[in-house]
């Protein structure tokens, strides 16, 4: 794997490009090819935009060869969460009711990457509105770490997609934890950026007060690059790393539901970052623990406010336990809603006050490896899955997964950065050094090499 | 009073009390779908309940989470 041209870094491929040693149509053809090969077994794409592709391939080499250089994703194959809209191609939502959705216009971030010449190879697999369970019409995406796992949810085909050299970044969405969740699970970089940095115009809501959309990729810098186009700004970090008071999050390193090999990969990342001598301290976040119950009570009722056209005239297109949870939201009192939106306001507070002592807050992102499939979220395991993740959706700040290691059957485990609001820089910075100090847990290789 | 509130027992949430509520909201349940409902609404009422006992009072619920001149940092 290691020569392998479909993982190497966008930074490398755009080098290759520019010497002239490699070419925009070579690679997308490889992709195109790999995806065909491996995307029976993962399920990552909803659909393949393959003559598009092309085109924008072409076009790339074109501009390329001409002098005309449009940044560091020109010619770089991307993929899109099924949720965004790209004009022309349909927007499914993982649904059935959605199935045959053409949209007339490109959201906003797709067009910066097609402005940045990026080669969208297609639309990923996700759980049926980003919202817990997949739709039996497109079935749940596989883990390219062990085939008979999920890549977690909701966006798990992007992290699939991007941990099995089908793409070399993705865009996925995140209300609760679903760019962190699978990339811990698949073992790449997904970040949640600081609330509002992305536009999410043209991409389909699950929570409009909780939704985030962000890049995953390979390595946090990879990501990096594929923000900076998301937003069309610089996000760059030039302080100094080995300085920073990091905070480790006291309740979310440990907890009844940890598994032994997550909190023994999260042991020694903690080492690995003492022994380059960025100092740790244990923090704790008061009111924290009602977090899980607040998220609930914002995320249930936004998500069934829209939705709620379908779930009265088309009830039976949904997957079942869709169904249920947009039920559920629509007879939850209105006071449990306001009363939770006070609360992520106080929580805030007590997250700003904490970075009032330290620069940065560590956890693991997830209690546990890839599991066989996606718990529901309106349940206790849902609630257990998205703890580590869920409470910076309410607070709105940039949180990071990056891989940091392996479990004892070889599965990746994830360690999350979380900063203050507007600090994703920072984040990212982090994240590359944590990624560089533990290896990752070694360059291990997924299912994708039969 | 909050404390007298968390100490008492609440009524159930029967399926005829659902299955009113989802009517208003223009949703019409069967009486077995809202009793499959109040299984899981129960937690999160008194989620919500945890939630009252913080003395979350006067804070605004909508806005800005946060002073804006941060983003700028």
């Amino acid at each position: 794997m290691k020569n392998d041209p479909l993982m190497q870094s966008i930074a490398e491929t755009g080098r290759l490009y520019r010497s002239g040693t490699l070419s925009p149509v070579e690679i997308t053809e490889w992709t195109l090819t790999r995806i065909e090969q491996l995307n029976p077994g993962l399920n990552a794409f909803i659909t393949v935009m393959a003559e598009p592709a092309r085109q924008q391939a072409e076009q790339a080499e074109r501009e390329l060869g001409s002098g005309l250089d449009r940044g560091p994703l020109h010619g770089i194959p991307v993929a899109l969460k099924d949720l965004i809209d790209v004009q022309g191609t349909p927007t499914t939502c993982g649904s059935r009711i959605r199935a045959q959705d053409h949209p007339t216009r490109t959201a906003p971030l797709a067009r910066r990457l097609e402005e940045g010449g990026a080669v969208l190879v297609g639309k990923t697999n996700m759980l049926e509105f980003a919202y817990g369970v997949p739709h039996p019409d497109y079935g749940q995406t596989n883990n390219p770490h062990d085939l008979g796992r999920t890549a977690g949810g909701s966006s798990g085909g992007s992290a699939a997609a991007v941990a099995a050299g089908l793409c070399f970044a993705a865009v996925g969405t995140d209300t609760g934890g679903s760019i962190r969740i699978p990339a811990a699970y698949c073992g790449v970089a997904g970040l949640k950026p600081t609330y509002g940095l992305v536009d999410l115009t043209g991409v389909f809501p699950l929570a409009w007060s909780l939704d985030h959309a962000g890049p995953l990729a390979r390595s946090s810098e990879d990501a990096r690059l594929l923000l900076e186009a998301l937003t069309g700004t610089a996000i760059c970090w030039s302080g100094p790393i080995d300085t920073l008071k990091v905070g480790v999050l006291r309740l979310h390193a440990e907890g009844p539901e940890m598994q032994l090999e997550v909190a023994e990969v999260f042991a020694s990342t903690c080492h690995a970052l003492q022994t380059a001598g960025i100092k740790l301290r244990d923090v704790q976040v008061p009111d924290l623990e009602w977090a899980d119950e607040a998220l609930m009570n914002i995320l249930l009722p936004e998500a069934s406010a829209a939705h709620s056209g379908w779930l009265q005239e088309r009830p039976s297109d949904y997957a079942p336990l869709t169904r249920i949870q947009l039920e559920l939201g629509c007879v939850l009192p209105a006071v449990a809603y306001v009363r939770a939106q006070q609360y992520r306001r106080r929580l805030v507070q007590r997250f700003l006050a904490v970075f009032g002592d330290v620069d940065v807050l560590i956890s693991p992102t997830v209690a546990w490896v890839a599991p066989a499939e996606d718990p529901v979220i309106a349940g206790d395991e849902g609630a257990a899955e998205a703890r580590r993740s869920g409470p910076h959706n309410l607070t709105g700040f940039p949180a990071l997964s990056v891989r940091a290691g392996v479990g004892a059957a070889g599965l990746p485990v994830g360690v999350q950065v979380i900063t203050p609001p507007g600090q994703d820089a920072l984040a990212l910075a982090l994240g590359s050094a944590i990624e560089r100090l533990t290896a990752g847990g070694s360059n291990d290789s997924t299912s994708a090499d039969w | 009073m909050l404390e007298t509130l968390m100490s008492n027992p609440m009524p159930e949430v029967t399926p005829h009390v659902i299955h009113a509520f989802a009517r208003w909201t223009g949703l019409d349940l069967t009486l077995e779908r809202a009793a499959d409902l109040g299984n899981l609404l129960a937690p999160l009422l008194r989620a919500d309940r945890h939630l009252a006992t913080l003395n979350l009072n006067l804070i605004n619920p909508v806005g800005p989470l946060w002073p804006e001149e941060r983003r700028e940092e």
